[in-house]
């Protein structure tokens, strides 16, 4: 990777297809309540040389 | 392909590390060999010692009683990372007097004392717990933990106090008491959670005394506790007091009026708000570290390690990316989970 700020993200694929969403997908941006909470997650961070 | 003496080797090693892998062995095989006899023991296996810990920027490391990713070496949850949620009293229930009553539309009731649990046929659960609420707001992504949980079927019991016909709900309460409020009438309740008939069958759910080898300890349920695999921490009732067979349903502020979750469904061209009861573990992975090393030709060597799980159905593959990552493809790392059907952290590194 360059130097500089990255964001990484994983996500999970489970033997009947389906799928981690992302927070835009329906079932997490409809979402009202806070939990489950399955959402791809974000990480942020920064290389310097 | 990696020998049978080498499977053989990492599957009776309780902490193999990767360069001991790596040094028997090509990196691609290893990296196989991780995915496949990814042992509990061995799925967050040590760095090298020249990859330097890169730090999130936008997540804050944990503080108190819950998993710090970034530190995470073994499968099993060090105990004092072990995150606990209570919502009424933390009691303190004496062992020697103990009974477990299990009460309702059975044939034959029965009360159990803690001694005679411990009697009954054992098994043994290793499993990923997690509270329905882990990763709402970033700094709330270590409550989720891996134990081996010991304890006797939960379904053997019931079937030997035989289940009435009509029954059809299971209702576990716990010692843990709280006056609640309902429409203007305060009533002293305890903690209760519930679940089918056939799901209570499931001959997976446990009634724990023991996790990671050690008697439960207080603040998780001591002495006796419901482990429920792959669904989430507030469907596994501590300090459990009776288990109830009922025939209407049980709609206790756990199950009707908190842990509710509320979502929009789309129907045709509306959106309907349905409100569903927690229960089972959704599919879910993070990027628990990143490592680095040092810069070469302009460019730096990075890895990221993490984690999945679900609710036990198994994972087929994971995949990591990074937005900002030059060069083309981004890395895809498939895994399996050969001993706890799914319901696991895994290792999903990608190079």
């Amino acid at each position: 990777m360059k130097p500089g700020k990255h964001t990484v993200i994983s996500r999970a694929i489970d033997s009947k297809g389906r799928m981690q969403p992302t927070e835009k997908d329906d079932e997490i941006a409809l979402k009202k309540t806070y939990w489950e909470a399955y959402q791809q997650i974000f990480r942020e961070f920064e290389l310097s040389t | 392909m990696p020998t049978n003496s080498m499977q053989t080797k990492v599957i009776r090693s309780n902490r193999l590390t990767r360069r001991e892998l790596f040094s028997k062995t090509s990196a691609a095989t290893a990296a196989v060999l991780l995915s496949q006899f990814a042992l509990p023991e061995l799925v967050f296996p040590g760095e090298d010692d020249d990859e330097e810990h890169v730090p999130f920027l936008n997540l804050p490391r944990v503080t108190r009683k819950m998993l710090d990713w970034e530190t995470l070496d073994s499968w099993l949850t060090p105990r004092d990372q072990v995150f606990d949620v209570h919502h009424y009293n933390v009691p303190a229930v004496d062992a020697s007097n103990y009974h477990l009553e299990l009460t309702g539309l059975v044939d034959k009731p029965l009360s159990l004392t803690i001694d005679a649990i411990r009697k009954r046929a054992a098994a043994e659960e290793l499993m990923t717990l997690e509270c329905s609420g882990n990763g709402s707001s970033p700094g709330f992504m270590g409550a989720v933990y891996n134990s081996r949980w010991t304890g006797t079927p939960l379904a053997a019991l019931l079937k030997e106090c035989g289940v009435k016909p009509g029954a059809t709900e299971v209702v576990f309460f716990g010692h843990d008491t709280k006056n609640e409020t309902i429409r203007k009438v305060t009533v002293e309740v305890p903690f209760g959670r519930s679940m089918s008939i056939e799901d209570a069958m499931n001959p997976r759910i446990l009634l724990a005394y023991a996790r990671d080898g050690q008697p439960l300890e207080r603040r998780n349920g001591a002495p006796l506790r419901l482990i429920v695999p792959g669904w989430y921490g507030i469907a596994n009732v501590k300090w459990l007091k009776r288990i109830e067979v009922r025939n209407r349903r049980y709609m206790g502020r756990f199950m009707g009026r908190d842990y509710v979750t509320l979502r929009g469904e789309r129907q045709g061209n509306e959106v309907v708000f349905v409100e569903s009861s927690v229960a089972r573990m959704n599919l879910k992975s993070i990027i628990a570290r990143v490592t680095r090393r040092p810069t070469k030709n302009g460019l730096i060597p990075v890895k990221a390690y993490g984690a999945a799980w679900s609710d036990g159905t198994e994972i087929a593959r994971s995949k990591f990316k990074s937005t900002a990552a030059p060069g083309g493809p981004l890395a895809l790392m498939r895994s399996r989970d050969p001993n706890t059907r799914g319901s696991s952290f895994l290792l999903v590194w990608a190079i």
